[in-house]
């Protein structure tokens, strides 16, 4: 059955492939303290450039299904504006301090499948003249249509300290965040579907998990590195400290904790190649990760610092960006430097992710 | 009524002759202070912060905190509420607040290094609960140098979580249901360990704060360059302040060797009746003091260090130049190798009498009320505890054969790079090696050993580990001085380096001495890290 499914899977992503051969395969990333690139990734080329207006620091960046808006998350994580990715006109905006008595910060957000609806989780204070009032977080739900003043049509209460809002092509919106929550977006009803926190893995202890990165452009499943400790192994046994690649299949809705090393090295994002046989993970190095028999086949030093981890539509090309002014380009096989695109006078991209469209 | 009135003006004579039974107590604060003050805060923060009908002004007259507290509220409502306030009202709004919402020295005691903004400092015994609720971002001194009550620690948790976005994500907050344990058993515990109201402060507030004008004299050591021993002067400004003469001078504690000499002139301002605060320019150099004055204003201790570089600096002991202020303040060096003929230097106040040292010849070079300088000679042989006596008075002194062990200090040094073009300076450690004998029992890290004082040595810097080895730290993090000052490189990313990272480092240092034939060696660690781009007066 598993590998039926897996067969399945693979000839659904070679048709999605096929779809996208004939089209241009571009990365957006954003830069401190108003931009947004598009950049034509195969050409190393910065195609063009936007400039988002009162903006201070994109980091969040979610596309249309059609690939011709993108939502950027700005302003400290206080609004999320709507770019044209032809024209660069402003088509959307939603500043989230619309209540006079509230500090609002959005702490992830994504768009449903038919691109109509927004889904913002938002942590709140009220503020009062001489004090502050910590409140319940939300899920706010804006229409994309909802023009440049944008308010939310629907408003439910989640848990606190969700960091990581996905989609998945059903339409269900996932949360990560203590537990990974399942979000019902017409009533706001949510449940753990991946227990993180409370999660009952035999001998393994609370993992640890702070991911922003939506690395499922190209290959529709999400993942990130998790570290957890074998709490059947001695304290003093380097081994009992374990990394692994938490993922969920955005089709499927299926998880998977894949071991796969010890803990030598802060990894911030991972991403897996289309034929989910092998994974990508970065921070200060680069790793190439076995999925079938789960281990790290390579590891190079990266340049500096790289807080995300993508991968071509073909999966020839693992890309690193965010942190500095540059995105390395290497070759997925044996993780030899290809190329690198430098963003034009060497802005801070800071926490921006990056995202895959097709043109 | 008529009979009324003159039963109650009776009365109320009998209440004021009662009154006049003891000697009227002069209020610390004065009524036209307070009434300045109270104008203070209504002008500048009743736009926000309501004042109630029995005077109270919302939030800000249910905290207590040090100057420097007060300071940093003001400093957070300039930054983030637009408050706009003159200088002069600002200084003046801190001498108001701490004066009548303060800390009585009984409550800042057990936090005074990191008001004193000492290098190095590693908090001791602080609840692992509150280290990683408070202390993961900012030392542990900042909450417990205030005092609420739990629905105030709650507004303090309240105002975390709506002025910093990642605080429930971070590290050692993540994993636990920060805001719940934050508003619950934690604002719980500190409103029970801290509370608004404290017999200490009660009792403070009664107490009579003296006048700290007149002639003191301070002993002091700077770490790697000797100790120091000098007057202050001080003449009273008003309104809690004084003008300050300095007139230091430096002993090397290896040899006993006359230094520099330090002078200057200053200024300085006494806050809550004992918290003394004050500028001065020493060799045209610009210096702070963060002093503490004892209850009875007699004895003041505290922090000398430069403005610009507050890890370099002195640890103060001064007294207040009276007659009941009499005896050895300081012996420099504290040791005396037996046969060897060494000059000793004595510091106090009022020292008359005798100079002896029982089992040593000693001879009397120079001698004033305030600084006696001696060639001792030990017999050869001689060994173990001994005593300096100045007339009635006597202070410990070390005796002995051979430097036995050695020991670095501090164990664990931090650094900082810095410069480079960015705003935020260099920040230096400075280490010493210490030598010990093993005492009577012979043996190492016991408390018989015997401190001999600092030692000359040689200073090297290597590798802390295997990692540090592979990204070569000691190529790329700094240097050591002859002085044992470790001075981290400049700041900013190295492409030179492994990933293009930072000058920081593992590394250990490790001092030599040689004597004779012998070399002793020890070694200490020092993390050279980035810089703190955020420092605030308590870290």
């Amino acid at each position: 059955m598993v590998k039926k499914l897996i067969i399945l899977s693979m000839m659904l992503w070679g048709m999605a492939l096929l779809s996208v051969s004939s089209a241009k395969e571009y990365m957006i990333v954003g830069a401190r303290p108003d931009k947004l690139y598009v950049i034509d990734i195969k050409a190393r080329k910065v195609e063009k450039t936007f400039t988002i207006p009162d903006s201070t620091a994109p980091q969040n960046i979610v596309i249309s299904p059609d690939g011709k808006i993108a939502y950027v998350g700005t302003n400290h994580l206080r609004s999320i504006v709507g770019i044209d990715l032809e024209s660069g006109d402003v088509v959307f905006r939603a500043d989230l301090d619309y209540k006079d008595d509230e500090r609002t910060w959005n702490y992830g957000f994504d768009i449903s499948p038919d691109g109509s609806e927004i889904y913002s989780y938002d942590i709140p204070t009220k503020i009062y003249l001489d004090r502050f009032e910590s409140r319940e977080p939300r899920l706010s739900v804006f229409k994309t249509n909802g023009g440049l003043e944008a308010k939310p049509v629907r408003e439910f209460p989640l848990p606190r300290r969700i960091h990581l809002l996905m989609v998945a092509k059903s339409g269900a919106l996932y949360a990560m965040g203590w537990d990974f929550y399942k979000v019902d977006v017409q009533t706001g009803k949510y449940e753990v579907a991946y227990p993180l926190r409370n999660w009952t893995q035999k001998n393994l202890s609370q993992p640890d998990a702070l991911a922003f990165w939506p690395s499922w452009d190209n290959n529709g499943i999400f993942s990130t590195p998790i570290y957890y400790a074998r709490t059947d192994m001695a304290e003093n046994n380097m081994e009992r400290y374990r990394t692994g690649l938490l993922t969920l299949d955005l089709k499927t809705e299926k998880f998977d904790l894949i071991d796969f090393q010890g803990a030598p090295e802060i990894l911030f994002s991972s991403v897996l190649h289309p034929n989910r046989k092998t994974a990508y993970a970065a921070y200060n190095t680069l790793l190439k990760i076995d999925l079938e028999k789960p281990h790290t086949a390579k590891r190079i030093d990266l340049n500096h610092t790289y807080y995300q981890t993508d991968i071509s539509a073909d999966g020839t090309e693992v890309y690193v960006g965010g942190t500095t002014c540059d995105v390395a380009i290497y070759d997925s096989t044996d993780l030899k430097h290809i190329g690198e695109v430098k963003l034009p006078n060497c802005p801070d991209m800071g926490a921006t992710v990056l995202r895959m469209i097709h043109k | 009524m008529k009979f009324i009135a003159p039963i109650l003006s009776i009365l109320l004579l009998t209440a004021g002759l009662s009154a006049c039974s003891e000697a009227p107590k002069k209020s610390n604060v004065s009524e036209a202070e307070k009434v300045t003050g109270r104008t203070l805060v209504s002008d500048n923060c009743s736009g926000c912060h309501m004042e109630a009908e029995d005077g109270t002004f919302s939030r800000i007259s249910f905290i207590r905190k040090t100057p420097e507290g007060w300071d940093m509220n003001i400093a957070r409502m300039m930054i983030f509420h637009g408050l706009e306030i003159e200088p002069q009202d600002r200084r003046a709004l801190v001498k108001y607040l701490a004066d009548t919402q303060g800390l009585a020295p009984s409550e800042t005691a057990a936090h005074r290094d990191i008001l004193e903004r000492k290098h190095n400092v590693i908090e001791q015994g602080v609840d692992p609960d509150l280290a990683a609720m408070c202390a993961r971002c900012h030392t542990y001194a900042r909450v417990a140098l205030q005092r609420r009550d739990k629905a105030e620690w709650q507004n303090l948790v309240h105002m975390h979580l709506g002025q910093w976005a990642s605080i429930e994500y971070q590290m050692l907050a993540r994993e636990r249901d920060w805001r719940a344990d934050a508003l619950g058993p934690v604002a719980e515990k500190l409103g029970k360990l801290y509370p608004l109201k404290t017999t200490a402060w009660t009792d403070w507030q009664k107490a009579e704060w003296k006048d700290m004008s007149g002639s003191w004299y301070m002993v002091g050591h700077v770490p790697g360059i000797g100790d120091m021993g000098g007057s202050m002067t001080v003449k009273a400004a008003g309104e809690g302040k004084y003008q300050t003469a300095f007139n230091m001078t430096f002993t090397d504690d290896n040899t006993g060797a006359e230094g520099i000499n330090l002078t200057g002139m200053g200024k300085s301002i006494v806050h809550t009746g004992y918290e003394w605060r004050g500028t001065a320019t020493l060799n045209d150099v610009k210096y702070r003091q963060i002093w503490a004055a004892s209850p009875d204003g007699n004895r003041m201790t505290g922090r000398f260090f430069k403005k610009d570089h507050p890890e370099d600096g002195m640890t103060i002991t001064a007294w207040r130049n009276i007659p009941e202020n009499n005896g050895i303040m300081s012996i420099v060096p504290a040791a005396l190798k037996a046969g060897k003929a060494t000059e000793i230097v004595i510091s106090g106040l009022n020292l008359s009498g005798d100079i002896s040292i029982p089992g040593a010849e000693v001879t009397v070079k120079q001698a004033s009320d305030s600084r006696i300088v001696i060639s001792a000679l030990a017999q050869d042989g001689a060994t173990g505890p001994a005593k300096i006596t100045v007339g009635n008075d006597s202070a410990p002194l070390a005796i002995y054969l051979q430097v036995d062990y050695l020991k670095v200090t501090p164990e664990y040094g931090i650094s900082r790079v810095g410069g480079g073009g960015g705003p935020i300076p260099k920040v230096a450690a400075q280490f010493e090696a210490v030598g010990y004998t093993f005492g009577p029992d012979g043996k190492q890290g016991t408390d018989d050993d015997v401190n001999l004082g600092r030692l000359p040595v040689i200073w090297q810097v290597d590798n802390y580990s295997p990692a540090a080895a592979a990204m070569q730290d000691v190529k790329y993090a700094g240097h050591i001085t002859e002085n044992g000052t470790f001075i981290p490189a400049v700041a900013g990313p190295n492409p030179e380096r492994k990933y293009g990272t930072n000058n920081a480092g593992d590394l250990k240092v490790i001092a030599s001495y040689h004597n004779g034939t012998r070399t002793l060696t020890a070694e200490a660690h020092l993390i050279a890290t980035v810089q703190r781009w955020n420092n605030p007066p308590i870290m």
